[in-house]
């Protein structure tokens, strides 16, 4: 599994590559735990260079959504390849975490989220 | 004898270089020095016959007494060693001896381990139900075969009334003995919310054991995907419930195969769950298959899955055998399919036929 994470406005990307199942979950969740460390709730995970998930891998990004959500952030997906967006559709995560196309697609959510935060501290 | 330090000042010669290195030990022995060491000049001013021993003495400075022999002479030479390779053979000796007693110990540890994976197995065994009770209009069968020693995946079967079959699969996230864990829990919140719901309808089932497990399911990073069945065998009638469980396969007589799709997200994912309960009538000739997903995702030699295609075609070729027969065709299947020892998922199987 290889990893690539950079910040576009307080908003951490992370890029996964690889197969994530059992043997390997425990290293998205550290590299997940070190996103958290960083004080960063807003979370991307790009899965578009993942072949193959396991529950063990589904798990890990349950308990990354979760944390985030806890302090009030959020973790959100996006360019799931089909195979894997399929693991997500049969056991209905994908009514638990939001998915979207592209990063560009994510990123826009957390901007929409924020942006009713800031008219409030205008007005 | 005279000490170590008075030997080269003034320079004090020895009739043979055996005399020196006795005077060595005499002095050792007597002022208790347990280092010796020579400077380059120092050691250069000795006679050429005397310096091969004073050699050895140095690079044995941190050795006993007796370790200070003659080099100069072939046969303390000679002796010098096979006391080294005693010495050696000895260590050896002892490293063996210390390695088989640490391998005794792992062995004894890895039996302790295996002695309480072996109980953790049988108690699962003797949990999970030993076949699915009688219950008119319905031939049932289900079988499990766990990866590792203990499983993840759950069944259950109970009665609830005369004519009212409820059961339950699910399939905790992870594998190994943290799912072997938490597998008994969820199996057993599932069964009190049987007891303790006015109404213990399939979705009810589910949104009772998603409240009750999903502070521990959060805390041990796990969630459970969960399908739970009631079947009232005087109207045939089949509700159910599913979270996030896959594969479930339903196969109405003289049609295809069809996946019956999850509704909500599995145990332990959400802090409340939405579950949704469905009803289709189970009829003479009918198939419900529930497994798990050790199943479909059983790899073969070049890595392809078993999948879900390959599933609802076994289901579709074996519709006129019985429940057990189509459960011994699909791990026939998987056998045939999946590379030798390659299971790393546990694999759960359940059928239901309308009879």
């Amino acid at each position: 599994m290889i990893f690539h994470s950079r910040s576009i406005d307080n908003v951490t990307l992370l890029n996964v590559s690889g197969r994530i199942d059992v043997t390997n979950s425990s290293d998205l969740k550290h590299k997940l735990g070190q996103i958290a460390s960083q004080q960063s709730t807003q979370v991307i995970v790009n899965l578009s260079h993942v072949s193959f998930m396991d529950s063990s891998g589904l798990a890990v990004l349950i308990q990354g959504m979760k944390r985030c959500r806890e302090y009030g952030g959020d973790l959100l997906l996006c360019n799931l390849p089909k195979p894997v967006h399929m693991i997500f559709e049969l056991t209905r995560l994908d009514k638990a975490v939001q998915i979207f196309d592209s990063e560009h697609d994510a990123i826009a959510q957390f901007q929409t989220q924020r942006q009713p935060l800031i008219s409030g501290l205008n007005s | 004898m005279f000490h170590p330090n008075a030997f080269f000042s003034p320079p004090r010669w020895f009739e043979t270089p055996r005399a020196l290195i006795q005077n060595c030990i005499d002095a050792l022995h007597s002022w208790q020095i347990t280092h010796i060491s020579f400077q380059p000049a120092q050691y250069n001013a000795l006679p050429p016959e005397a310096q091969p021993a004073l050699l050895h003495a140095q690079s044995t400075q941190k050795r006993t007494r007796a370790d200070l022999t003659l080099l100069d002479d072939p046969a303390v030479q000679l002796e010098s060693d096979v006391s080294t390779l005693k010495h050696e053979l000895q260590l050896m000796q002892a490293e063996l001896t210390q390695s088989k007693k640490l391998l005794f110990q792992a062995n004894a540890e890895r039996q302790k381990f295996s002695s309480a994976l072996a109980l953790a197995r049988d108690l699962q065994d003797n949990l999970q139900p030993a076949g699915a009770p009688k219950v008119s209009g319905l031939d049932v069968c289900v079988r499990s075969k766990p990866a590792h020693e203990v499983t993840g995946d759950f069944y259950d079967f109970r009665l609830h009334g005369p004519n009212e079959l409820v059961f339950t699969l699910g399939d905790i996230s992870g594998k190994g003995m943290a799912a072997g864990l938490l597998m008994t829990m969820a199996r057993k919140v599932l069964r009190t919310s049987l007891n303790v719901l006015a109404r213990p309808t399939p979705d009810a089932m589910l949104d009772y054991a998603n409240r009750d497990l999903y502070e521990e399911f959060t805390s041990t990073n796990a969630f459970a995907t969960t399908f739970v069945g009631q079947f009232a065998s005087e109207r045939r009638m089949l509700q159910y419930a599913n979270a996030g469980h896959s594969p479930v396969i339903f196969r109405r007589n003289a049609e295809r195969a069809q996946l019956l799709l999850a509704d909500s997200a599995p145990i332990g994912v959400l802090p409340e769950n939405q579950s949704v309960v469905r009803q289709i009538y189970l009829l003479p000739g009918d198939t419900l298959v529930v497994g798990s997903d050790g199943i479909t995702d059983a790899r073969n030699e070049d890595g392809e899955m078993f999948g879900l295609g390959r599933l609802l075609q076994l289901v579709d070729a074996h519709v006129n055998q019985s429940a057990s027969e189509i459960v011994d065709a699909i791990f026939q299947a998987l056998a045939a399919f999946e590379a030798e020892g390659a299971q790393d998922d546990d694999q759960t199987l359940m059928v239901l036929k309308g009879v």
